[in-house]
């Protein structure tokens, strides 16, 4: 679906925000891509998009290069970026005219859609709120249907009750044809949702891994005291968060938010465990 | 499908673009009646004599490319803003789809819909004007008296500059490809000025890119330029701007980054 090899890319050639990095993407998934503010995940998400061209390496999306926009890839592909563009026309008005690019539209799917997330189909979409438009284009960009919905920080906007619904509606989205891929920066928002989890930290990818088979090789938990076995281990108010390697095999729930700080805090003893058998598809450090 | 060009899909484009943009097309050209109506009505009203056919050819043309200038220099702005162009660029449809939509509409679009104002309101006012018993006479357009005509050759020269000026600059694209215009013609006079002169090697008293020269020698005055039958060779360069400021125009639009 998406295969980036040896990719190079900076705005500035002497300060390059990706080097060496390499990432696969496979149908049937919800990826989850994670990174600190400026590592550079929107700027791969318009890579893997062709809204930026890389310096170097390849890009390729649905077996093209990204940076040619071919109509046939474009039309298999929807990108919701994190600041979006609504013309002054109603939300039916833009159905009419928008869907028929994307051959495999759900109107069906977009009227279910737009009900759970209260959007009116008769509203100006300029008139609507920020929140209320972005509910709209994530609930158009599901009904578009394409193997590829790429999505930069979807949640950012929407109120508590809608980032529930935007879960619920992500999850039932999902099928063997489809890759999605949701960037954020609110680990959280992303819990329950993602089933792979891609970490962008020093310009490249440091983790691409299935949570089930993470949850299966490593354990999260806070005790009174760290001791030298953990993998990683950060204070808190309840005592130490640590991560150890899961010895019983027993999966457990993956904390999200402790395995970004140990990944972005560059835990030594983390990454060489991971290292010592990635369990997807990118090496670890 | 072609991935260069689809008629439906070309089609559904026109359309998406029609739409969304009809509001401030219906603006502008209620901005263009009411500016040709101020500008012809100015004339008619501060002058004794009528509007002639003279005069209103003048101002057809002033106002053709005055306002068509402006109005491409709208056409491709969009992509200087990051929400409007990534919306626009994700859109499944070619970059010569996307190209054609924007130039359909600021060249034959726009000339039919400029060349309409004008002739309502130019009727309007010819009428209304005192002839002093004449017989009221609009300018024609196709008349090989007036070759008005010529106007809408030179207006697509325009058009070719500004559209790659509304997709090369980010902001202020119409002040900056005039700005850019304006300092290229200097240049380019000044530079062939000087390699006039280092060819001829005397002081030239009026020297224009591409076009003859003028020199005085004692109480003559000379002037070279190409015989009558090759002088219109010049009429090439205008034409080779032109094709080149469109072609640059789409290699931007395929270019694009966000």
């Amino acid at each position: 679906m998406v295969h980036i090899r040896n990719l190079r890319f900076g705005y500035s050639r002497k300060r390059p925000l990706f080097q060496h990095l390499d990432l696969t993407l496979e149908r049937g998934h919800i990826y989850g891509l994670l990174g600190k503010n400026g590592a550079g995940k929107s700027t791969l998400l318009k890579n893997m998009v062709g809204l930026a061209f890389p310096d170097g390496g390849t890009c390729e999306v649905l077996g093209q290069p990204a940076a040619r926009r071919l109509p046939a890839v474009l039309a298999d592909l929807f990108f919701l970026p994190e600041e979006i563009y609504v013309p002054a026309v109603t939300a039916a008005k833009f159905v009419a005219q928008t869907a028929g690019f994307y051959p495999r539209f759900d109107h069906e799917a977009l009227a279910h859609y737009l009900a759970e997330f209260e959007v009116p189909a008769q509203a100006v979409l300029t008139a609507l709120s920020f929140g209320q438009q972005k509910k709209f284009m994530i609930a158009f960009a599901l009904a578009a249907n394409t193997s590829l919905l790429v999505m930069d920080e979807p949640t950012n906007g929407l109120d508590i009750p809608s980032k529930a619904q935007f879960r619920k509606l992500m999850a039932t989205a999902l099928t063997e044809e489809r890759c999605l891929i949701i960037s954020t920066h609110q680990v959280r928002d992303l819990e329950s949702l993602i089933d792979t989890v891609v970490v962008l930290h020093g310009q490249r990818i440091v983790l691409n891994a299935d949570l089930g088979e993470l949850a299966e090789r490593l354990t999260f938990a806070t005790v009174p005291e760290a001791s030298g076995a953990d993998l990683y281990a950060e204070e808190s108010v309840r005592g130490a968060q640590v991560i150890r390697a899961n010895g019983g095999g027993v999966p457990g729930r993956v904390d999200l938010e402790l395995l970004f700080n140990a990944l972005v805090g560059e835990a030594p003893a983390l990454m060489s465990y991971l290292s010592q058998k990635q369990p997807t598809h990118e090496p670890a450090l | 499908m072609s991935q260069l060009f689809s008629f439906s899909r070309f089609g559904r484009l026109f359309s998406k673009h029609t739409t969304e943009q009809a509001g401030g097309y219906l603006l502008a050209a209620g901005v263009l009646l009411g500016g040709i109506g101020l500008v012809l009505g100015f004339v008619a009203v501060s002058s004794s004599q009528p509007v002639v056919p003279d005069i209103q050819g003048v101002i057809f043309v002033m106002g053709l490319l005055a306002a068509g200038a402006f109005f491409t220099s709208t056409v491709f702005s969009f992509y200087g803003n990051r929400k409007q162009a990534t919306a626009a660029l994700m859109l499944p449809a070619s970059h010569w789809e996307k190209y054609l939509v924007g130039w359909l509409y600021s060249v034959p679009l726009f000339m039919a819909v400029y060349v309409g104002c004008f002739y309502l309101i130019d009727a309007l006012v010819v009428s209304l004007d005192d002839w002093h018993g004449r017989t009221p006479e609009l300018v024609r357009l196709f008349s090989n008296e007036s070759k008005l005509y010529w106007a809408l050759v030179g207006y697509a020269v325009v058009n070719a500059v500004f559209l790659w000026g509304s997709i090369f600059f980010q902001k202020q694209q119409f002040i900056r490809t005039a700005f850019g215009l304006l300092l290229g013609g200097v240049l380019v006079s000044v530079a062939n000025m000087q390699v006039v002169k280092g060819l001829v090697g005397r002081k030239l008293d009026g020297v224009l890119p591409f076009a003859g020269m003028g020199f005085r020698e004692g109480k003559e005055w000379y002037s070279v330029n190409l015989p009558p039958p090759q002088n219109s060779w010049f009429l090439l360069v205008p034409v080779g701007v032109m094709l080149l400021a469109w072609a640059a125009a789409y290699m931007r639009v395929t270019e694009k980054q966000i």
